[in-house]
């Protein structure tokens, strides 16, 4: 295997894989600063009980979040140098707030959290959870400002080859920036959303707690709903239109258009293939898509017959990973309406089969959003960054075998603790929260 | 050169040392966790850094990500030249990180054996591949003039970069041992001593050896002059000042202020090793390829304004309230279960 091919896989592998983790934390940390103050202030030891079941799994999903995300910071240098060396002027200055903003205030502040439990103030223990969501999300900022940059550059120059930074906020603030944003923002609270109806759910159906649960139940089916629901619109809605606005190969790709046309329909189920036509057995909504863009029928949609064969990207992977993510979006939704009426109904605990889908369904909107995510990554192929260098220009030129030694080293590590990881965090649910008041007896 | 560049060159020094300094420790406690004895024991040690160590942390993210965003190729040929290494230390950090925090939800057996194994190996072999670092930069890294890794791991290996990271393994350790004799008390404290007692020792013997190493290994380019600079002399002489302190701190029972005197020897061999570097910061072994400089690395001045902008407002949060939450944890360490 060659060089290039390796570095991608380590790189999508490593990415998946720490991706799983924040994207956990960065809802649950604000889900955990509501409960706590709900604890704090109104005095409730039962929320504290689960504030606590909670924060043990927040705590195990972090660390393994941390580790993994290490590899990244130092992965540009070791196989993508040539990007590194390029493109650093601007992507150095997106990633050096996010270590001094973001880093340094969720670790600092999550031993703070962890171990001032019962040892520090109560209200200076609720700042403390209060400081690693904000971390959490700030890292989140930057990150994404750095990706939408790869995808939609602005605020610099090209000089001797390389690129540079001319316009600092134009950069950190490009076209993508903000509904990239919102996008993967909402899409952690939405995880957390049904992490918490799969725990609750879990303790309404075992008997654990249950008064508790009962309590929360509604808040959390409404913040469920909430989340879910602006994940399709505006966020999602917004996220397609400003791709096919600035990256037309990747629009053409993940709805498989095959001639540029201004009657486009919307791709309800279809089978996609890497070759004309590109989907076989479609359903279809005809003529729909020019309105949905926002745009009348004079507004020409690029095919992929438009675009080069060298500048597209590989179709049946995005196209089977977006239709992936809309699909389970539409389940989300469903699945928290459903809750919301039974409950307001009074009839969810008569109605076993949705909580037994909360409990099992608990991984699903992680599914999502590793789909969401390979469908805006393979679909900026062969690009890494749009219309600028591609991805085969941008790596090391170095030993595969090195390349396939760390592949080895850090995959079978990865693996390893992600089965310790699953294994304590399905313990820690099936366990429920602990007995007692819910203070804390040695921090 | 954009004097800008310099200030970065300055503060890239200065996080490197922060890291020394409070990582260090950690990995030391994490290192010596090997002869940590009862339960009881482990937790106290893991409770005696389980608040900090995750922040201590980041200082290694934060000199990372200022050779990232400020001197790339510095960053590209580094990395990419010790491909291996980095790639076994990034597992020793993941396995420290899980072992640590996982350590305490597992009840006794197999996986929890095999998580304090995960701990010390993890910790010591971060802690002999900084110095093992150093040693190869001071001596010269084989990329060619595209920044081209060439040649292979076992390169790495010389008389310099071994005793480098002999010598930092046992400064880690010193310093991991100090910390322990600040933070518990009793049986536990006593053993911590008897581990000072050794490494006030060897340390200092290691440190010998690779100064006398140096003279011979290290690349010749950045030996020109040298012994006449004061950015020489000065740090040099800190360091030895400064260990021999935290010697007799160690002797008259005066555990803080010995660890504190270990924190300025670290820092001072950083600045020592800065200075030999200035105005290079990365020769190349090969022959006939130019260092890496502070000059010919640096990023943009639009850039090096934005990241220096970024810096000084964040950085000095980030020390209050890394003090604060070392304030907030003083006193003996209590079992670090949670």
């Amino acid at each position: 295997m060659d060089g290039l091919l390796l570095a991608r896989i380590q790189f999508a592998l490593t990415i998946g894989y720490h991706f799983l983790f924040p994207s956990l934390t960065m809802g649950t940390a604000w889900v955990l600063v509501v409960l706590e103050g709900i604890a704090f202030f109104r005095k409730d030891t039962g929320v504290l009980r689960f504030a606590r079941l909670l924060a043990k799994i927040f705590v195990i999903t972090f660390a393994i979040g941390v580790g993994s995300g290490i590899i990244m910071s130092f992965q540009f240098g070791t196989n993508w140098s040539r990007f590194s060396v390029m493109v650093n002027d601007v992507i150095g200055s997106f990633l050096l707030p996010e270590v001094v903003f973001a880093f340094f205030l969720e670790s600092t502040f999550m031993g703070i959290y962890v171990f001032g439990r019962g040892r520090v103030p109560k209200p200076l223990h609720w700042v403390s959870i209060i400081m690693v969501a904000l971390g959490v999300t700030m890292s989140a900022f930057w990150i994404l400002s750095a990706n939408s940059w790869m995808h939609t550059p602005a605020g610099y120059a090209l000089s001797h080859g390389k690129i540079v930074l001319t316009d600092f906020w134009t950069a950190v603030i490009n076209h993508t920036t903000i509904i990239r944003f919102l996008h993967t923002f909402d899409s952690s609270l939405v995880y957390s959303a049904f992490f918490l109806l799969g725990m609750l759910s879990w303790m309404l159906l075992k008997g654990k707690d249950a008064d508790v649960a009962r309590k929360l139940f509604g808040g959390a089916l409404l913040f469920a709903l909430i989340t879910s629901v602006v994940q399709v619109f505006p966020f999602g809605h917004s996220s397609i239109v400003s791709v096919e606005r600035h990256q037309k190969a990747k629009f053409a790709t993940l709805e498989a258009v095959s001639r540029s046309t201004n009657e486009l329909g919307l791709i309800l189920f279809g089978v996609p293939s890497p070759n004309p036509p590109y989907t076989l057995w479609k359903i279809e909504f005809p003529g729909i898509m020019n309105p949905l863009l926002g745009t009348n029928n004079t507004y020409t949609i690029t095919g992929l017959d438009a675009i080069p064969a060298d500048n597209r990207p590989p179709l049946v992977l995005t196209f089977i990973t977006f239709h992936l993510m809309v699909y389970l979006g539409g389940l989300f939704i469903a699945a928290a309406l459903l809750g919301f009426i039974l409950q307001r109904l009074k009839k969810l605990e008569s109605f076993p089969p949705l909580l037994w889908f909360f409990v099992f369904g608990i991984p699903l909107p992680m599914v999502a959003i590793e789909a969401g995510w390979i469908t805006t990554e393979v679909g900026r192929q062969p690009w890494i960054i749009q219309d600028i260098l591609r991805t085969r220009d941008a790596v090391t030129v170095i030993a595969p075998g090195e390349v396939l030694f760390s592949i080895i080293l850090i995959g079978a590590l990865e693996l390893l603790f992600l089965a310790l990881y699953i294994t304590l965090v399905v313990r820690t649910i099936r366990k429920g929260p602990e007995a007692g008041n819910g203070e804390a007896k040695n921090g | 050169m954009d004097s800008l560049a310099v200030v970065w060159f300055v503060l890239e020094a200065v996080f490197l040392a922060f890291y020394a300094v409070l990582d260090g420790f950690d990995l030391g406690v994490g290192t010596l966790f090997a002869f940590a004895k009862t339960e009881e024991e482990k937790r106290t040690w893991l409770g005696s850094i389980g608040p900090v160590w995750n922040g201590n942390e980041v200082w290694a993210i934060g000199a990372v990500g200022t050779l990232l965003a400020v001197f790339p190729p510095v960053y590209a040929a580094l990395l990419s030249t010790l491909y291996v290494p980095v790639y076994l230390v990034l597992a020793s950090l993941i396995i420290r990180a899980v072992a640590i925090e996982y350590r305490t939800s597992l009840r006794d057996g197999f996986v929890k054996s095999l998580l304090d194994v995960g701990i010390v190996g993890g910790s010591g072999f971060v802690a002999f591949a900084l110095g093992f670092a150093g040693g190869n930069i001071l001596h010269g890294l084989p990329f060619n003039g595209n920044l081209a890794p060439q040649g292979s791991f076992l390169a790495l290996f010389h008389p310099l970069s071994v005793i480098g990271g002999l010598a930092s393994l046992a400064f880690f350790c010193l310093h991991g041992a100090s910390w322990l004799v600040v933070k518990t008390e009793g049986e536990t404290q006593k053993r911590a001593k008897r581990f000072v007692k050794v490494l006030r020792v060897a340390f200092p013997a290691l440190l010998l050896v690779t100064a006398v190493t140096s003279a011979f290994a290290v690349d010749s380019s950045l030996l020109h002059g040298v012994p006449g600079k004061p950015g020489f002399w000065i740090p040099a002489v800190l360091a030895v000042a400064a260990l021999g302190l935290s010697i007799g701190f160690s002797l008259t029972e005066k555990p803080l202020f010995s660890f504190i005197a270990n924190g300025a020897t670290v820092a001072a061999l950083v600045a020592l090793g800065a200075c030999i570097l200035f105005p290079a910061m990365l020769p190349s072994s090969l022959p006939g390829i130019a260092a890496l400089t502070v000059a010919n690395s640096a990023v943009s001045h639009t850039a090096l304004t934005v990241n220096l902008i970024t810096a000084t407002i964040g950085v000095p949060f980030v020390i209050a309230y890394t003090v604060f939450s070392y304030f907030l944890f003083r006193g003996k360490a209590t079992d670090g279960h949670y």
